[in-house]
């Protein structure tokens, strides 16, 4: 079977084609190796980083997943994200929730955040 | 319930300074406005032009009420800090036909009482409005025509009027009227009463709604829509007078004029409507582009900002209504172009018969004076730096584009007739009225609007009614 | 005030800017940042993807924004917040307000990283009604991404620009449900990428030549009207339908933002709509210089700090070393190619070239004449989307009276 992907990796967005025949799997338009890697868990388990924000005590706080969760996944980890409430001081990438999607995948603040801190703007 | 004096029914521009007259009487006076702000109807989207008065037929009201407000408007706007110039009017004329229109309306306007009017050729015409179109031939220039900010007006009349005692209620839309022994009772549709001795009708587009709550029937109001398209500042010098041309054959034409504020407005086209609508209509950008090239050649169409669309409310009698109905109800209905400019005229008109009516005193404490809506802005650095030091929040800009300050901001919520929309808050200080069209500050003012009138995002909204910003809800 | 670096803007491009600078030699300097906090539009890019370029790993926004404030802090350079600059004249001189007051820094040098904004939907002639429910994708992005309201649930996207893609995906992820994507040219202008993970993953349609006509609804918008579009961009009769809405994000393109550089009097580039830059990113006035997104749009961060450090350097060379006399050759945009920048450059000097393609298509030859001195690069695929580049050596211009970049298809 013969498939097509938009490469995610990096700016360049290769053109991806991936032929299966059940056993072997074969690669063709990446331009780098991430690129083979990435189509190969699209045919078999394709994943993806979840970005979002978490409401602190004042201010949103931005979080994402520390790795790659399963794409069918995503909105069971969204629903978790949401349900956090943060209180207290946070570093930027200190854990929020040490597994968001029940397969060990860490929750992380991409900025610092001060309780008393407003909305930045 | 203690009655009032006077309930004026509508918060556009002529029930403002209805308002704001009758409070140089003692007169205990209520503005009474459906939507959730002033100048929510036609006050809000017209050309904002001050005609000098050469259009309309000799003997009218419309002739008479133009030509006296014209030469009020100054001194109001002065009084009330809203930004007016008299930028002069030009209407032209392309070949013979369309000229003897001009001596029409040179000899209309003379005989209504216009001072200055004259009739100059291309020449001349080129020194006033270099970008004439090539077809133009000869022009009317009437040097009293000016321009003023609508909405501008209708607020300050309506700020200096409760400031001065008069009350103002949004969200009353009327839906009955009583009469009682000594006047009238209100209802609203939500349930609010208020008693009056003397109702005023300056209802615009439901002013033949209104009407008929009080068993008046005797005028007919349509509906006549007019789109704009609004140029950026960059392209505000583009004309400096007010250009017309004749009406045509080829039907009514447009003008283009710039805008006390620095733009360029062009518009209206003229649209019948059975329902109210302040839709642009899709073939209204081609008919305005056309139009406007009549009369100007290479207007910069690719600096629009926006397009609106205003809907005016005219009578059958083609003439203002402005008399007394069923016991103690004054119908000013039917105020169409040039209505505006009319304004004053009209308000003082109704404010001296029903002063004359109650035998009410003059108000010796009544200031007619109101801080202008770009104090700031009128201040030298120095004194910047005074009302800065008194108040940091003048320092902080919050609208890039129109250099707006969380101070006024504030001010636009905190003072008469306060803010308490969006919108209410970009007409009073022209935060979001720029070039970015409130990309960057409307967040900003949202959560203003949210500390100061202690509302949910969800409660916020553009404005009023069910015009809400946020309807996802929270993260 | 004397000083002898005034740079506008705390993003990404202010914020390289100063390390540069500072990194060069110069300490009298300060950054004028009219939010609240410095990082610009990153703050609210909580996405990731930023940083492959320069840092080879995947990082969001506001970290990529972080990486930045820390190497800014760490050389104790001053930030000044919550200041507005009202005016910059063709002197140097910098006005600035905030709740300070009114003040004027007198500066050698200054570096113009003021960003960009987003076209706003007015400029579009759309008919119809204006009522609520109707964003920028940024401004709805900040909502969502600093403020935490959702703007609405039922959401029609025009514009297929990257901030619309990713607006798109941040609000499925929300729990709203994103009609279509409309886009009036031919092409996406985002990065293939966005198409695949922010819309083909959710399911989300992209409708390309396709525009809204109309839009419909009196207090909450409750629709729009939308047809596909001819060659010439106007709406093919009979193709219109409506589609049930309460919101409507634009994401139609980005406009540098030089009203302060108008006032300077300087002159900007039609094509750009940023100013005329040689190499050292200096501007027709000595001593005054532009990077980032005030400059010309990039589609990637990594490359606004790769340019806003040789604004940076070069003002840095300015101050310490004064005025260099320069002998320049001008740029120009050939075949299929929408403009270069630098729109001149020095001679003696290696430089960079940056540039954009006017439409897309696979297998293509980057050719630059320059005097005797042709060049010719293979690309895979080149899209209007992606700023793509190329370098020039000093010894490549020696004859050079102008150096052309065309664009052609291979064979």
């Amino acid at each position: 079977m013969e498939r097509q992907f938009v490469c995610i990796e990096c700016p360049r967005g290769c053109a991806l084609t991936v032929t299966t025949d059940g056993k072997t799997v074969n690669v063709t338009g990446n331009f780098c190796p991430r690129g083979k890697k990435y189509a190969e868990a699209e045919v078999s388990c394709p994943r993806r980083v979840v970005t979002s924000s978490v409401r602190g005590m004042s201010a949103m706080i931005p979080v994402k997943t520390r790795g790659e969760v399963k794409k069918e996944n995503i909105f069971a980890v969204m629903k978790r994200i949401r349900a956090l409430r943060i209180n207290r001081d946070v570093a930027l990438g200190e854990v929020l929730d040490p597994d968001i999607d029940g397969e060990g995948t860490p929750l992380i603040a991409t900025a610092q955040y001060h309780r008393e801190q407003t909305d930045g703007q | 319930m203690k009655t009032i004096d006077v309930a004026v029914i509508g918060g556009g521009v002529v029930g403002a300074l209805t308002a704001r007259e009758l409070r140089k009487y003692h007169i205990d006076v209520a503005v009474l406005e459906a939507a959730d702000d002033v100048a929510a109807g036609a006050s809000r989207a017209n050309s904002g032009i001050v005609h000098a008065g050469f259009d309309a037929p000799v003997g009218s009201l419309k002739a008479k009420y133009n030509v006296l407000g014209n030469a009020l408007m100054a001194g109001v706007c002065a009084e009330l800090g809203v930004p007016f110039s008299r930028n002069g009017s030009l209407v032209v004329a392309r070949g013979a036909e369309e000229e003897a229109q001009l001596q029409v309306l040179l000899e209309r306007g003379r005989q209504n009482g216009v001072p200055d009017l004259e009739i100059i050729g291309r020449d001349r015409l080129l020194e006033l409005e270099p970008h004439m179109a090539d077809g133009v031939t000869a022009a009317l220039h009437a040097p009293t025509g000016g321009i003023v900010c609508p909405y501008g007006l209708t607020i300050a009349a309506m700020g200096n009027a409760m400031d001065n005692g008069a009350r103002l209620f949004t969200g009353f839309e009327v839906a009955s009227a009583q009469q009682t022994k000594d006047g009238w009772l209100l209802r609203s549709a939500t349930g609010q009463e208020i008693a009056a001795r003397i109702v005023v009708n300056c209802a615009g587009a439901g002013a033949e709604y209104v009407a008929s709550l009080f068993g008046d029937a005797f005028f007919h109001i349509g509906l006549r829509r007019g789109e704009y398209m609004l140029l950026d500042r960059a392209a505000g010098d583009f004309a400096s007078h007010t250009v017309f041309s004749v009406p045509t054959k080829a039907g009514k034409g447009v003008l283009v004029t710039p805008t006390v504020d620095g733009n360029l407005l062009i518009g209206p086209t003229s649209v019948e409507d059975e329902v109210y609508s302040t839709a642009v209509r899709r073939p209204a950008f081609g008919e305005i582009k056309e139009k406007a090239s009549w009369m100007l050649r290479d207007i910069p169409f690719g600096q629009v900002i926006t397009s609106f669309a205003g809907e005016r409310a005219y009578c059958d009698r083609h003439d203002f209504i402005l008399e007394w109905g069923k016991e103690n109800v004054f119908h000013a209905a039917g105020i169409e172009s040039p209505g505006l400019t009319s304004s004053l005229a009209i308000a003082r008109e109704i404010a001296g018969q029903l002063a004359k009516r109650l035998g009410a005193a003059e108000n010796k404490d009544f200031s007619p004076f109101r801080r202008s809506m770009h104090w700031l802005k009128e201040l030298s650095e120095a004194e910047k730096n005074a009302v800065i030091a008194r108040d940091p929040a003048y320092g902080r800009i919050v609208c890039r584009c129109e250099e707006v300050s969380l101070g006024e901001i504030r001010d636009a919520i905190r003072q008469n007739p306060p803010a308490r929309t969006l919108d209410g808050v970009k007409l009073r200080t022209r935060a979001g009225m720029g070039r970015c069209q409130s990309g960057f500050c409307q967040p900003n003012v949202f959560h203003e609007l949210m500390k100061e009138c202690g509302l949910r995002a969800e409660e916020v909204t553009k404005n009023g009614g069910n015009s809400y910003i946020i309807t996802g809800g929270e993260l | 005030m004397k000083k002898q670096l005034v740079i506008i803007g705390g993003g990404p491009a202010g914020l390289a800017a100063a390390v540069a600078a500072y990194d060069a030699g110069v300490r009298d300097m300060v950054v004028i940042e009219r939010e609240e906090k410095a990082g610009g539009i990153l703050k609210q890019c909580i996405h990731n993807g930023f940083g492959l370029t320069r840092f080879k790993e995947s990082m969001t926004g506001p970290e990529y924004a972080q990486r930045f404030l820390d190497e800014v802090q760490k050389r104790g350079i001053e930030v000044r917040t919550n200041t507005f600059v009202t005016a910059l004249s063709p002197e140097k001189q910098v006005t600035c307000r905030s709740e300070e007051g009114i003040f004027t820094y007198e500066a050698d040098a200054v570096i113009l990283a003021m960003g960009c904004r987003e076209r706003s939907k007015g400029a579009l002639n759309i008919a119809g009604t204006r009522p609520a429910g109707l964003y920028s994708a940024g401004t709805a992005q900040k909502y969502v991404n600093i403020f935490g309201h959702l703007p609405g649930k039922k959401v029609v996207i025009l514009g297929s620009g990257d901030i619309g893609l990713i607006m798109a995906r941040r609000m499925t992820l929300e729990g709203a449900k994103v009609e279509c994507v409309c886009e009036i040219m031919e092409h996406s202008s985002g990065l293939k990428r966005n198409i695949a993970q922010c819309l083909d993953d959710f399911g989300i349609p992209l409708y390309l030549e396709h525009t809204i006509v109309e839009i419909k609804g009196d207090e909450r918008v409750e629709g729009v009207v939308i047809a596909k579009v001819d060659k010439e961009k106007k709406p093919v009769p009979g193709t219109e339908r409506e589609i049930a809405c309460d919101t409507v994000l634009f994401s139609v393109g980005l406009i540098p933002e030089n009203e302060l550089t108008k006032g300077a009097a300087l002159p900007l580039d039609p094509r750009t709509k940023g100013c005329l830059v040689d190499g050292s990113r200096e501007t027709d006035i000595p001593g005054i210089f532009a990077c980032g997104n005030v400059l010309h749009v990039h589609d990637l961060v990594d490359f606004v700090s790769e340019e806003a450090e040789i604004a940076g350097r070069a003002a840095a060379e300015y101050i310490l070393c004064g005025e260099r006399e320069k002998q320049l050759v001008l740029t120009s945009a050939g075949e299929n190619v929408a403009y270069v920048l630098p729109q001149r450059v020095e001679k003696g000097r290696d430089v960079k070239l940056y540039f954009r393609v006017r439409s897309a298509f696979r297998g293509a030859v980057i050719r630059v004449e320059a005097g005797s001195v042709q060049k010719a690069y293979k690309r895979i695929a080149v899209a209007p989307g992606e700023m793509d580049n190329v370098t020039l050596k000093a010894a490549d211009l020696t004859d050079a009276d102008n150096i052309r970049v065309s664009v052609l298809r291979e064979g």
